[in-house]
């Protein structure tokens, strides 16, 4: 589902008694539920969430819906709609987890075809994008 | 380039310049009809993109093999239609411009472009560099950080190099320069991050930029009050494909793309002269006239694909005689044809399948008649909700260049049947490789037959197709058509096409090593007729249409040329 359906989703869900258990059922399937709250009452940063919310204050869904503006100015138009695409960029659905220094470090310096970002993005804007992308691949 | 390289490339121009071709502006306005040369990009300065040679027919089209391939090493967009000039072969790509042996597939020389590393994120819709203008042993190219080059023929040295704008301001250059009246003339690209169109002529000897002319009105000139208060300053009409020229008119006719931001409702008005056709004055950038196809446009309806010159008859009604006319198939999804001598709208049908923007053309005034989603769209700034628009960003038809076949009066073109989800944001213009256009893109929609695309014969006397070839995906190439009736065109998944000129009939297919975005042509040496296509693609399309049939494409750029077995009919 797109994330703009999810957010908007999110909007009429004033039901729930926890805040943060609202924004992560937001952007989750019911499937990858139990981790994610597991990992919030960890406070231990799923997909390192960690160092955003350090850099950017608000809710992981919120913050995923900034990285998305973001990604939509900056990244869309070679990744994809929603990170689907066929062309130009890496299929971003497919991106481990693992690897985020391996994110920044491409999304900074530029390899082949991906332009280098360092001078354009500052560390916390892609930490943004890196939650967006959490966000749609539903990492857990 | 190393000292040793350097010392090597003037001694080779020393001995060149003896050799030099003697190619000259009668060359370039005969194009269309000599069959060793391809001197302009377009095949002709009308850009009909049309060989007359008859040796590949219908009937052995099938016996077509690979003669030559050579890699271009490069995963870009291979979007670039090479020359041909006394049997060698020029070749651009956005990294390098090569020489070849036409006959054999032997590079060379290859010579590389200085780029900088962020350059990529300028490029809108993909990286690519689609050819060369060429004269007295010069090639003529941009390069996608904005500047123009004059390369030598004989070695590829630069000549002369020229900062067109600045890349970091959301410029960049794809197109070929043209020359037309003595002059060399380029447009620029960057509509999609809140640039200013222009266009500029420069002397093609020293690089001297002679004139410069913006392509949105001012406030105080003609059609300043097209705008809201300075959105012309950042108002796009971008320049981004190469124009046509008439040298009998002494007009250039130069298309300008969508405004900036999409948005129309930030902008008002018409936006002049946002997707437009300006005729112009090549030894100064006067604008004569102009036609505005889509004004205040909210659909990035680009109006700069090719504008094709024919003389078409009885086009203004029957015994009208032949009218001089420039046609266009608008991204909005009309077939435009238009009388090249002052502006006049002759006729504007359509030619996408689906188009729900508009009902149509009003000819009298020439603009469109919107419907109530175009109405509402126009002063709608921020929205709720997606609409869904036919035909989408993508348009009726994108950049790649229809051929016409002046003996049969056909154009064949590849067209987009594709919708979009759009809805309208207001956005603040952000510096730096940004997009700013003011709306959010929900995805694009195959219409229910699942067809996304068509090669298309277009009748521009009746304003009808003679045929169509429905396929999944739209063909992302250029068309050529030859005198034996055949039309050449390619896939997305790379397989180089020909077809019966006289119903669609697929004749041939071969499966090159890319998706095919490059510019087919077709040239002669000996008695023997070749055909040279490149294969590469990562477009805009595979990036964002979310097409389930344009997966598993290799990148990687390369050349081909065809022939009959040893020319044999």
């Amino acid at each position: 589902m797109p994330i703009h359906r999810l957010t908007h989703r999110l909007t009429h869900r004033s039901d729930r008694d926890d805040q943060d258990d609202r924004t992560v059922r937001s952007v989750l399937s019911d499937r990858k539920r139990n981790a994610w709250a597991l990992a919030l009452c960890l406070a231990a940063a799923p997909w390192g969430a960690a160092s955003a919310q350090d850099a950017n204050p608000g809710t992981v869904a919120e913050q995923a819906e900034a990285g998305r503006k973001l990604y939509i100015n900056s990244c869309q138009r070679c990744h994809g709609i929603n990170l689907a695409s066929n062309g130009i960029g890496t299929d971003l659905r497919v991106f481990p987890q693992a690897e985020k220094a391996r994110f920044i470090r491409s999304v900074t310096n530029g390899l082949r075809a991906m332009p280098a970002w360092g001078a354009n993005l500052k560390p916390e804007q892609m930490d943004l994008i890196w939650v967006y992308m959490g966000s749609v691949n539903g990492w857990k | 380039m190393s000292p040793t390289k350097q010392g090597l490339a003037a001694l080779t121009l020393a001995l060149a310049t003896t050799v030099a071709s003697a190619q000259g502006l009668a060359d370039l306005r005969n194009d269309a009809s000599t069959a060793g040369n391809v001197t302009t990009y377009g095949m002709g300065w009308s850009q009909q993109r049309h060989a007359a040679g008859k040796q590949i027919t219908p009937a052995n089209a099938h016996k077509l093999q690979a003669v030559w391939n050579l890699s271009l090493d490069n995963s870009a967009n291979a979007s670039s239609q090479p020359l041909i000039i006394d049997g060698t072969m020029y070749v651009a790509s956005h990294t390098h411009t090569i020489a070849v042996d036409a006959l054999t597939g032997r590079q060379k020389w290859k010579t590389p472009i200085e780029l900088p590393n962020d350059i990529a994120g300028y490029l809108c819709c993909g990286i690519q560099t689609r050819g060369f203008a060429a004269l007295d042993g010069v090639l003529y190219r941009t390069t996608i950080d904005a500047h123009v080059l004059a390369v030598s023929m004989a070695d590829g040295k630069t000549l002369w190099k020229q900062k067109a704008a600045d890349y970091k301001e959301g410029y960049s250059m794809t197109h070929a320069p043209l020359i037309a009246g003595g002059v060399l003339i380029t447009g620029i690209s960057g509509g999609e991050y809140g640039s200013r169109g222009f266009l500029n002529g420069w002397d093609l000897k020293t690089g001297e930029k002679k004139w410069h002319r913006w392509t949105t009105a001012a406030p105080g000139e003609p059609g300043g009050d097209t705008w809201k208060g300075d959105a012309h300053k950042t108002g796009g009409a971008p320049t981004w494909l190469t124009g046509t020229y008439d040298p009998e008119l002494d007009l250039v006719y130069w298309g300008t793309g969508n405004g900036g931001p999409w948005n129309a409702a930030t902008r008002g008005g018409d936006s002049l002269y946002i997707n437009s056709v300006l005729a112009i004055k090549p030894s100064t950038g006067a604008i004569v006239w102009f036609y505005q196809f889509s004004p205040g446009d909210p659909y990035d309806y680009d109006g700069v694909n090719e504008l094709v010159l024919a003389d078409l008859p009885n086009v203004a009604g029957a015994g009208s005689g032949t009218t001089k006319v420039l046609m266009q198939a608008n991204r909005n999804g009309y077939f435009y044809v238009i009388d090249r001598t002052n502006g006049k709208l002759i006729s504007a049908n359509p030619f996408a399948r689906k188009i729900n923007w508009a009902k149509g053309i009003d000819k009298a005034t020439g603009r469109p008649i919107d419907t109530d989603m175009t109405a509402m769209v126009r002063k709608t700034e921020e929205m709720k909700d997606f609409i869904e628009v036919w035909p989408s960003a993508f348009g009726g038809k994108n950049w790649m260049p229809m051929s016409y076949d002046p003996t049969r009066k056909l154009v064949f073109l590849n067209s987009i049947d594709v919708g979009m989800k759009v809805k309208y944001v207001k956005q603040q213009r952000q510096p730096g490789p940004n997009w700013y256009l003011g709306l959010e893109l929900g995805g694009f929609v195959s219409p229910e037959d699942g067809n996304r695309g068509a090669l298309v014969a277009w009748d521009p006397v009746a304003g009808k197709p003679a045929w169509r070839v429905n396929n999944k995906s739209p063909f992302w190439a250029g068309v050529l058509s030859t005198g034996g009736g055949v039309v050449f065109t390619g896939s997305q998944s790379g397989q180089f096409l020909a077809f019966d000129a006289k119903n669609g009939k697929k004749l041939w297919s071969f499966q090159t090593g890319s998706g095919i975005s490059g510019l087919p042509i077709a040239w002669e040496k000996d008695g023997r007729q070749y055909v040279t296509v490149l294969s590469g693609s990562a477009t805009v399309y595979a990036a964002l249409a979310g097409d389930p049939d344009v997966t598993n494409v290799a990148a990687g750029g390369s050349v081909w040329t065809f022939a009959l077995p040893s020319g044999k009919k």
